[in-house]
């Protein structure tokens, strides 16, 4: 039986061969969208799921009280502290702050800059079980003279070869010896990591932050439970019951398989996942399937008038309602296997530009856990066949056999509003597709041409690698500003676009000034920006006393009420000399903070970016004498990049979403278009002896498709008034998480619904012209 | 066999009612050939719908080997006819997908016969339909009057005891109508099958053994035939 049933069947598609394809291709489409979506979503999910221990692992962060931020360094007496009175950690490791800054590893002639070599406790491995090529973890960072390389670094380093013992000098002096050599897990981790030293501190006091704070519950605990543990150890600590401001405080364990995407803790190091994204793009990867299956269904019933004679001939002899569904259902099955197919090749190819799109790492065959990949594709498609042939089967195997054989194929109207219903929802999708597409264009340009309240244009930055060039700096910048093209040279520590910041808490005349941040900046760095003063002056090196002065910007003046403030002393006896405009520091989805600019000093921090402006002309000369000058300050390969390049890293996802989007939305619109293809078609086939009787009482071409298009121009109207609500709603939630967005305006809402419009009537009259232009006694004689 | 009481059926539009069959009542007895005439519009359809179980009546009592048909569910209804009728069409209806060897094979697969019998049963109509040559051919490719004996040939391969005609002649020549009433003559006589067709013709309707008239869905007579053959 099931065998026949396929034979059938492949026969059937065959015979149709144009719906098949169309059917095939329009499920293809809409598979491979999900696919790669649904890649990667699984990469954005699977951050840390490597660590066999994951589910018992926990970052520590602390939140001051109530409505205060929560911050993921801690002390690093902390963590021990809460082991003593708390069973349940079994052990804990900690990385210390300093000790994560960019090394030049060299051995012999080769030499190489890495960001991310962490210090960390020996136990480390305890916690992250990291698989060792050479070396043994236990014994790899015991003493402050041991290093521990990933696999890739360690291959840059010395090859293939096995590396343990062998010495490596950091930053030209310090000798390391490599301990061990591990291999990159097979999942993301939410911390950069290129290698590991011991910690140089084991402690800076209660009161300094300066440590990540990794806990190792025992198996079994519950994180609820856990949190509520280490709290209630927390207030116990002899130093939380002396101070009354600490009581408020509060832990927060999260489960480091959680880091990636959900925390909300500031100072934070880690990669940062944007769950939003992933939900966005999984919800419209998924209506996109959706309308694929909606598209085939349509196709399916579309076509049932041819099968609707061979259903009453099974009928009549003798086939049950089961018989017939199921028979239909292997039809739609093997059109779906064969869309799979099709799909892993489309998403296969389409990956490497996805891949550069999104700036990922994605694969299909390689992918690191088959078996997950595997099981919800299957589901998938289980899901897909039932959409896509279950009303199709159902609908085709309820035909009353009498009226078919009789030749009466009037079905009742029920299917025919189905149908309209399944189009419409289609063309809501379309509809909301095109809208966020438009507004999220109009959101991206507005950010790329934002005031960001500096001009990025032509600056430079490079790091200083030596203290010492820091300390004599101005020889160095007089010697740069001799260069031709370079106008103004500065140091700096955050420039804009890089997320860290520096955020203090002072009083000033009792009252409180928390979370201000602390850019520290050299002479001219306002120059280099240009950012001039909007009250008071720039600091300068004209004036002595500058050198103890700061700036502040706007949001600093409104949040504290410095108005009346300029001029005079502020926080720590320093003067404020003038107001400069707010900047974007670290994105558009965050109002800019209040800020102060301070002169370098022996207290504060260190400015240890030289930022300068070049005139951008023969640019390629003056980073070339850039470059030679610099190498003669500072031995060590030059690496800079250009502001505007580096800040374009603030909205780069967005303009991804955008990309991303625009895809989307074509392969929807041709997908509804598909859909609206067929229902076109087949109305006009099930009307073509009426079209015909009309005709022959004098209708003309043109009332013809005026009456076609009629029923359909309807339910594209109805599909706007429902969709343009949906796309308000989405598109202003969207909007509303960015501190600077723009306005939204009528203008996408009407583009769609002319777009939709001017489609549907294109698409219909194509399929109408040539019926209602044929001869009406070649539809008559058919009967 | 089959015993019809007092079968009506009409249509109901705007309150008035159509009457399709009126008061029909017969007895149909196994080994039987009847043939139901009459006039176009007269019901001779809908009555073999009925009697085919594809249509319910308004009214009436229907018993077809001993059971209620009416009563029955659709389940039983399909089990019983396919265990027990045939059909022949006049437009033949074999399924334009399928071989001719599969079309026959078709009915057999819905009763849940075996692979092997089904082989077997195929093959023997096939030969005894001398369209063995034929077996993979499509409906398409065979002219109506070979067509219509592939129909008859599936209304057979399941053994039916009572094989039920629309009009099985209306769209063939002469030539083929007259081979196609001779085999139906040849059914009936020596494997006792019971015939009931729907005929316009005199000539078809005297191979039978029975003529029901029906005029305006009223049997107005019901006689049988004298064997001149």
């Amino acid at each position: 039986m099931f065998r026949l049933n396929l034979k059938i069947a492949l026969r059937n598609l065959w015979k149709t061969k144009g719906y098949t394809l169309m059917n095939i291709f329009g499920l293809s489409i809409g598979l491979a969208g999900f696919l790669i979506i649904l890649l990667y979503a699984n990469n954005e999910r699977s951050y840390d799921t490597w660590n066999p221990n994951a589910e018992n692992v926990y970052r520590l962060s602390i939140k001051g009280g109530p409505d205060q931020d929560e911050y993921a360094s801690s002390p690093a007496e902390l963590a021990p502290a809460l082991k003593e009175m708390t069973p349940e950690i079994e052990d804990y490791g900690r990385y210390y702050v300093w000790d994560t800054r960019q090394r030049l590893l060299s051995s012999g002639p080769t030499e190489m800059y890495v960001d991310h070599i962490l210090g960390v406790d020996s136990n480390w491995f305890n916690l992250f079980p990291y698989k060792f090529i050479y070396g043994a973890a236990k014994s790899s960072i015991v003493s402050k003279d041991q290093i521990v390389l990933s696999q890739p670094v360690s291959e840059k380093i010395f090859g293939k070869t096995n590396p343990v013992g062998q010495t490596l000098l950091i930053n030209t002096t310090q000798r390391y010896i490599v301990s061990g050599v591990y291999e990159l897990p097979n999942t993301p981790e939410h911390i950069e990591i290129e290698g590991f030293v011991k910690k140089s501190s084991t402690g800076d006091g209660w009161n300094n932050g300066n440590f990540y704070t990794y806990l190792k519950a025992k198996p079994g605990t519950d994180p609820v439970e856990f949190n509520k543990k280490l709290n209630a150890a927390f207030q116990k600590l002899p130093m939380v019951k002396k101070e009354a401001s600490m009581q408020k405080t509060t832990l927060i364990a999260l489960p480091v398989t959680e880091v990636y995407l959900h925390s909300t803790s500031l100072m934070d190091p880690t990669k940062r996942g944007n769950p939003k994204m992933v939900t966005i793009l999984v919800l419209f990867s998924s209506l996109l399937l959706i309308i694929a299956c909606i598209n085939f269904t349509n196709l399916s019933i579309a076509q049932s008038v041819k099968r609707a004679k061979e259903t009453g001939i099974r009928k009549v002899l003798g086939a049950a309602k089961g018989n017939l569904i199921r028979y239909f259902l292997t039809e739609t099955t093997i059109q779906c296997l064969v869309a799979l197919l099709l799909a892993l090749v489309f998403a296969e190819v389409s990956l490497p530009i996805m891949n550069r799109l999104m700036d990922m790492d994605l694969s299909l065959f390689t992918y690191n856990n088959p078996g997950q990949l595997g099981l919800q594709i299957g589901f998938v498609m289980l899901f897909v066949i039932v959409i896509s042939g279950g009303y199709a089967a159902f609908f085709l195997s309820s035909y009353e056999p009498v009226k078919v054989l009789k030749g009466n194929f009037s079905r009742g109207t029920g299917s025919l509003w189905m149908r309209k219903v399944l189009i419409s929802i289609q063309f809501i999708v379309a509809i909301v597709f095109i809208i966020a597409l438009i507004i999220i264009k109009q959101q991206v340009n507005y950010i790329k041409n934002q005031d960001v309240g500096f001009n990025k244009d032509h600056v430079m930055v490079f790091k200083i690698r030596k203290g010492e060039t820091r300390l004599n700096f101005q020889p160095i910048k007089d010697r740069l500003l001799k260069i031709d093209g370079v106008t103004e040279v500065s140091r700096v520590n955050y420039y804009p676009g890089v997320k860290a910041m520096q955020v203090i808490g002072r009083e000033f005349n009792g009252q409180p000034v928390q979370n201000l941040s602390v850019v520290t900046v050299d002479f001219d760095y306002f120059e280099v920006m240009g950012m001039p003063a909007l009250s008071g002056r720039l600091i300068s090196s004209k004036f002595k006393t500058d050198s103890t002065a700061v700036m502040v910007n706007e949001a600093a003046v409104k949040k504290y009420g410095l108005k009346d403030l300029i001029g005079k002393k502020w926080i720590n006896d320093q003067v404020i000399v003038g107001v400069v405009k707010d900047h974007v520091q670290k994105g558009m989805e965050f109002a800019a903070e209040p800020t102060v600019f301070m002169v370098e000093t022996k207290n504060s921090n260190t400015a240890d970016q030289v930022i300068l402006k070049v005139n951008g002309q023969h640019t390629q000369e003056t980073v070339a004498e850039i470059k030679n000058l610099w190498q003669s300050v500072e031995p060590f390969p030059f690496q800079y990049t250009w502001l505007d390049q580096s800040f374009a890293n603030v909205y780069i996802q967005y303009v991804r979403l955008d990309k991303i989007f625009n895809v989307f939305t074509y392969v929807t619109l041709a997908l509804a278009i598909l859909g609206l293809f067929a229902l076109a078609s087949f109305t006009v086939q099930e009307r073509t002896k009426e079209i015909g009787v009309r005709k022959v009482l004098g209708a003309e071409t043109k009332d013809i498709l005026k009456m076609i298009n009629k029923t359909f121009l309807i339910l594209v109207l109805t599909a706007n008034l429902i969709a343009i609500p949906i796309a308000y709603i989405l598109a202003s939630s969207w909007l509303s998480s960015f501190a600077y967005r723009s306005t939204m305006s009528i203008w996408p809402f009407l583009a769609a619904a002319f777009v939709s419009v001017l489609v549907t009537v294109l698409t219909v009259s194509m399929q109408a012209y040539k019926t209602a232009n044929a001869k009406p006694v070649d539809a008559l004689k058919y009967e | 066999m089959i015993i019809l009481k007092n079968i009506e059926k009409y249509y109901a539009n705007k309150g008035v009612k159509s009457y399709i069959l009126r008061h029909v009542s017969t007895e149909i007895k196994q080994g039987e050939f009847v043939s139901i005439m009459g006039p176009s519009g007269a019901g001779k359809s809908t009555l073999l719908n009925i009697l085919g179980m594809l249509e319910e009546p308004t009214y009436g009592e229907y018993e077809f080997m001993g059971e209620d048909v009416l009563s029955l569910n659709e389940r039983k209804r399909i089990e019983l006819y396919r265990n027990h009728i045939g059909f022949v069409f006049q437009a033949y209806h074999l399924i334009d997908e399928m071989t001719v060897a599969e079309n026959i094979e078709a009915p057999l697969l819905y009763k849940k016969v075996s692979g092997a019998e089904r082989k077997s049963r195929v093959a023997d109509v096939l030969d005894r339909f001398n369209m063995v040559a034929k077996k993979d051919l499509f409906p398409n490719q065979l002219s109506g009057g070979q067509q219509q004996l592939v129909g008859i040939a599936r209304a057979l391969v399941a053994q039916p005891s009572i094989i039920l005609a629309d009009e099985p002649t209306g769209n063939l020549q002469s030539a083929q109508a007259l081979q196609i009433m001779d085999l139906f003559k040849k059914l009936n006589e020596e494997e006792g099958i019971t015939i009931i067709q729907v005929t316009h013709s005199e000539v078809n309707a005297a191979y039978g053994s029975r003529i029901l008239h029906l005029l305006d869905g009223v049997i107005k007579e019901d006689i049988a035939v004298e064997q001149s053959v």
